[in-house]
């Protein structure tokens, strides 16, 4: 598979002198589910926002759709990678729903009937039409993340990246969110999900790169998440299927479970046995 | 977030007239009101924004509040001028061995401008009553004003609800724990902790705000305004009401000015 996003050796210094980036290097390829996972403070966010070309780079390089990112190209880079904020309150600033989700495609130039499909197409994607001439803020916490996502898609970006996307969500809101990227994902959107929620990392992605202090220090299949040097390393925890495995390695045969499904495939071999 | 939620008390017929319209019509009207010399017309003024007012929908209780946001200036002006300035004693108000004697020169210095300002609070009070902030920012973009100012503008409208929102959850969070304000001035704990949040509510609020900017950088925000497209050509309705407005508040100008003398309409 193509890669889509390519970092090489990325690194980034605040102002303050706090280095969030230490020549961090990772592929993302086209059509993945990806899952960034580190502890708060290893650069998740900070990497992010050099996807969506909002951070400069300044050492090393971003490279998307093959493309060397720098302020030249941003607002191309912008249309083709969604940011969906952590805080769906940072992003919903406008007066009315539609207003908010027209904010993108208006300063991609869109107007008129064009501006007003693609806005209803977004909304319809994510079941929020009837809320459209409703106020951001009267709307429940789950219904707000989805119109933040609505005001990505409609950007019609190729990629779309989500920072921390179940912080504060109740359980059906994150199953809600997951169906929806999943059914992005099926359209053949790339998925980048950055997170320090282990199981659903485990669950939901193809891939996961596992941040440390600014660093890649692991990336490879959802299988990863077993190998606890790494996630102690990490500072994240083993996925909680895991967890209730690893005290019997006759059971981790051939693989250590990492989700569910896996875990209740062997419970069903146990039992039919 | 809590956001400035804009309910217009106005009728519908006046907001669809166009907002470039009645922005121009209400800034030349209060112009040309606030610099009458004549205390009857600008009366005559005051009521004929008031007439427009009603006519357009909005509720005398809307009005009447608006009005009282004058009345510390207003009032002060009004019962402090007549009594400061020196001239021909028509009042005399006796409190103990005070003595305060209220001149004509002092109330006619104290009504014009006073009368000047209910107009002009009228004026406003009809435009932000008829349209929206939104509207009237992109009147505004659209009327080629400066485009730092309709930035600064709009940016100060999208903010305010940011700053608004930051007090709620900071108050929230003092409840929570038990902080209750009120126990005076002198309180060292309340003058302290209020003195606290609003040093942490701006630093709170630069950091939101900027998180705020980055969401709307990443979905490719330039620093421009840009129109949604929903501008209207000025049909006849527009351009009746911007002409009645307008040519009212020349003829009521010119009189003032001289150019056609009282006694000429009164015959």
């Amino acid at each position: 598979m193509e890669p889509v996003i390519e970092v090489t050796e990325l690194s980034f210094l605040y102002k303050d002198g706090t280095r969030a980036l230490d020549k961090c290097s990772l592929t993302i390829e086209c059509g993945t589910k990806v899952a960034i996972l580190g502890p708060n403070g290893s650069g998740k966010s900070t990497l992010l926002l050099h996807l969506n070309g909002i951070h400069v780079v300044q050492q090393g390089t971003v490279k998307v759709l093959q493309e060397t990112v720098s302020p030249s190209n941003e607002q191309w880079l912008r249309s083709k990678v969604g940011l969906v904020f952590q805080d769906p309150d940072d992003q919903i600033f406008s007066g009315t729903v539609w207003e908010d989700v027209a904010f993108g495609p208006v300063n991609q130039g869109l107007r008129g009937e064009e501006l007003e499909a693609r806005v209803r197409q977004a909304l319809h994607f994510v079941k929020m039409e009837q809320y459209s001439r409703k106020v951001p803020y009267h709307l429940s916490y789950g219904q707000k993340k989805r119109v933040a996502i609505a005001g990505v898609l409609a950007m019609n970006p190729d990629i779309i990246v989500l920072d921390e996307p179940v912080a504060f969500l109740d359980p059906a809101g994150k199953r809600a969110l997951f169906e929806l990227l999943d059914q992005l994902n099926r359209q053949g959107k790339t998925i980048v999900a950055a997170t320090h929620n282990v199981d659903i990392a485990a669950r939901w992605a193809h891939k996961i790169i596992i941040l440390s202090e600014g660093r890649v220090l692991a990336q490879g299949t959802p299988a990863l998440l077993t190998d606890k040097t790494i996630v102690q390393e990490a500072e994240l925890e083993l996925p909680a299927v895991t967890e209730i495995f690893a005290p019997f390695p006759d059971l981790c045969k051939p693989k250590t479970p990492v989700t569910v499904e896996e875990a209740q495939n062997i419970i069903k071999q146990l039992v039919t046995n | 977030m809590q956001g400035i939620e804009e309910r217009l008390a106005a009728g519908t017929w006046i907001r669809g007239v166009d907002a470039r319209v009645k922005l121009i019509a209400v800034v030349i009207f209060i112009i040309n009101a606030t610099t009458l010399q004549d205390k009857t017309l600008l009366m005559i003024t005051a009521f004929l924004l008031l007439g427009v007012s009603l006519l357009a929908g909005i509720a005398p209780v809307h009005l009447v509040k608006r009005l009282v946001l004058v009345l510390p200036f207003g009032g002060v002006m009004v019962s402090v001028l007549p009594f400061v300035i020196p001239g021909e004693p028509v009042w005399t108000l006796q409190l103990g061995v005070l003595k305060l004697v209220a001149t004509r020169e002092g109330w006619e210095a104290a009504v014009l401008p006073c009368l000047r300002m209910v107009t002009a609070f009228l004026g406003m009070a009809f435009l932000t009553s008829t349209t929206s902030l939104r509207e009237i920012i992109h009147a505004l973009n659209h009327l080629k004003f400066p485009r730092i100012f309709v930035l600064l503008i709009d940016f100060t409208v999208r903010y305010i609800a940011v700053v608004i929102d930051e007090l709620n959850r900071m108050q929230t969070a003092g409840k929570a724990r038990g902080f209750k304000p009120g126990r005076g001035l002198w309180d060292r704990h309340t003058v302290k902790t209020i003195g606290s949040m609003l040093a942490m509510l701006f630093l709170r609020s630069y950091e939101r705000a900027e998180r705020v900017y980055f969401a709307m950088l990443s979905r490719g925000y330039t620093g421009q305004y840009k129109c949604y497209g929903y501008c209207h050509r000025i049909k006849k309705l527009d351009f009746s009401f911007g002409a009645g407005m307008i040519t009212a508040s020349w003829a009521i100008k010119i009189i003032d000015m001289g150019g056609i003398p009282w006694s000429l309409l009164l015959k």
